[in-house]
């Protein structure tokens, strides 16, 4: 049986099964173009935690009919509601901190996986919806740069911003 | 493996925050910050992307960087903007400054509202306005106001609340000053006549003069069936959307259907609701560019010669009182068809022809369920299972009443059409949150929308 290697950022390589590799989009394309049994993909953004995980997800995933037409289920659909639709599992996979999340969906970006980077912009959409913005700058580390002054002038408007929208 | 340390420092920082709160903001900020900074600007637009406005407007107050780029977000989805029920002038000018990509504007109209300054500041600020809502409590002298100060005009939109503000040659005035217009909607939610003469002529004579109108929208406006025709005649050649909804039972539904056939020959979208109306002996050629299709109706009987339309792909069909028969000959008169929402009254009374006419859909790939009723769910299986190719399934329970046990019926319908199909993925989307019996077949997705 053929098998793809994948080696990560800091060092390690991880050997997949064909059939879980191709769930990547960047190594389908690849072995279409140069049909080859081995080879190694080097993952220059993608480190060994967050490998592991993301290979976890697509031997869940390599079964599944969807994975490939789910890119038609335009943008369209998703405006009018961001409808949380999302694989139970799945979404029991993305119960992760938000920094390890920001990895995974680094990783589903550039080895172009679309369900799971659309999962993971959801989970992280979850994590932010409905919260203050001293709520999401904790949530993010985010320094906060203004000084009061500032803040109480933009914090001015929001009220009636918010309130045209 | 610097990440990983990192990311073991913000676990145990979070572990911290739990314990005291302030003690994690000055963690927060003294060793670690911006975490979306390994990401780049396109992921972040793309991240944002998911979230609504109010979301981003607290976005702006995390950092100058995030501010930056949640506005860059916010100006770009920001297309409309409703001003009128509080009018403040200094509000209404950062906000058109703000929002440079605005090119949609809804005015409701208050006591307090001054509509010559007000388009003065829109005028002014914004350089591309297109689309135009009223909400109509107008005088008429304001009306003529709008036609001189936005005469580019594409979209026009009127809601009328009102009746007896509206006099009819300023409508007609209105339009003739907007020959630009592409696209007229109009909706009547007063209870009585918007003009006291009906929709009249010299409204129906201005649409007529406009040049350039390709979609057309009424809502509850009381046409006369000579207007419609001439209107028709005039105008139905050009059309590419035309949609007309009336809540009660319409007399001249056969001959504004008629109408419609008879002249609109570039037709994409039409949309005719005509709740119980009958109509009968409906004659059609085919139109090649029809590609949506709504009808809503009590019973409609198609005459002998009724060519099929090829090329209708999206069909809703409403209806109160049609007989097997009848409605099975809808059906087979759009062959070609991907995707039907079906929404049949209780008292229909459909089967085996039916069916048949479901199993000769050879594009039938999604299907979904209107109902208002336990009821109207009754032959669910039935059509389910003769639309063998679907795959794409969506039970859209309005009220949101369905009992357990009909739920766990339903859903056993779609548990053994997964069974019987078992190398098919089958969709299936569920209106309302459930809770699952028992786990489902592998290939049925379920997923629940709000």
């Amino acid at each position: 049986m053929s098998a793809i290697k994948f080696e990560t950022s800091d060092g390690f390589t991880i050997q997949v099964e064909r059939e879980t590799a191709v769930v990547s989009k960047v190594v389908k394309n690849f072995l279409e173009y140069h049909p080859t049994d081995k080879c190694t993909f080097h993952l220059n953004c993608v480190d060994n935690a967050t490998l592991r995980k993301v290979v976890e997800w697509m031997r869940h995933h390599k079964d599944d009919a969807y994975i490939e037409t789910e890119s038609d289920e335009s943008d369209e659909e998703r405006s009018q509601d961001v409808s949380i639709e999302m694989d139970p599992w799945d979404a029991n996979f993305l119960n992760e901190d938000l920094f390890f999340l920001l990895d995974i969906l680094n990783a589903a970006n550039f080895m172009k996986i679309k369900v799971l980077f659309k999962n993971c912009c959801k989970k992280i959409y979850l994590m932010s919806k409905g919260k203050s913005s001293v709520e999401i700058k904790r949530l993010l580390k985010e320094r906060c740069d203004f000084t009061d002054e500032d803040l109480q002038r933009i914090a001015n408007k929001y009220e009636w911003m918010a309130r045209v929208n | 493996m610097s990440r990983l340390n990192e990311r073991a420092i913000s676990e145990n920082q979070s572990n911290q925050c739990s314990k005291s709160d302030s003690l994690e903001t000055s963690n927060a900020q003294s060793e670690e910050s911006d975490l979306l900074s390994c990401l780049n600007d396109d992921l972040i637009a793309e991240l944002f992307s998911y979230l609504n406005a109010t979301d981003l407007l607290s976005l702006r107050l995390v950092s100058k960087a995030i501010k930056i780029k949640s506005e860059r977000k916010l100006k770009s989805i920001k297309k409309r903007l409703k001003y009128g029920l509080i009018p403040e002038r200094e509000k209404l000018n950062f906000l058109t400054r703000f929002y440079t990509n605005v090119n949609e504007i809804e005015l409701t109209y208050c006591d307090e509202l001054n509509l010559l300054e007000t388009i003065c500041i829109l005028k002014q600020n914004l350089q591309q306005i297109n689309y135009l809502r009223l909400d109509l409590y107008y005088k008429d002298n304001d009306l003529l106001q709008i036609s001189k100060t936005f005469p580019d005009l594409k979209h026009l939109e009127v809601n009328f609340w009102e009746s007896e503000y509206i006099k009819e040659e300023n409508i007609s005035l209105l339009l003739l000053g907007l020959s630009s217009l592409e696209a007229i909607k109009f909706s009547n939610y007063s209870n009585n006549n918007v003009f006291i003469s009906g929709f009249g002529s010299q409204v129906i004579k201005a649409i007529a003069s406009l040049h350039y109108i390709v979609d057309l929208t009424f809502t509850q406006m009381f046409i006369s069936g000579n207007h419609f025709s001439s209107l028709m005649k005039a105008k139905g050649k050009h059309l590419k959307c035309l949609r007309i909804v009336y809540s009660e039972k319409l007399v001249d539904a056969s001959l504004f259907l008629q109408e419609i056939f008879n002249n609109c020959a570039i037709l994409n979208s039409l949309h005719c609701a005509f709740y119980d109306s009958t109509i009968v002996n409906l004659k059609s050629v085919n139109i090649p560019s029809l590609t949506d299709v709504y009808l809503s109706f009590g019973r409609l009987t198609l005459s002998m010669n009724f060519e099929k339309l090829e090329s209708v792909e999206n069909l809703t069909l409403c209806s109160t009182q049609s007989k097997d028969d009848e409605f099975a000959r809808i059906l087979s008169c759009f062959p070609n068809v991907k995707y039907i929402c079906l929404r049949l009254g209780y008292s229909i009374d459909i089967y085996n022809i039916t069916y048949k006419a479901v199993s000769n859909l050879k594009n039938l790939r999604k299907l979904k369920f209107m109902s208002y009723t336990e009821k109207d769910f009754f032959n669910v299986k039935e059509i389910v299972s003769a639309a063998q190719r679907c795959v794409d399934f969506n039970i859209d329970e309005v009220w949101g009443t369905l009992s357990d046990s009909k739920f766990t019926t339903l859903l056993e319908v779609f548990e053994n059409l997964a069974n019987e199909r078992s190398n098919e993925v089958i969709k299936l989307r569920f209106k309302g949150k459930r809770t699952l019996p028992r786990s489902l077949p592998e290939n049925l997705k379920l997923s629940f929308i709000n």
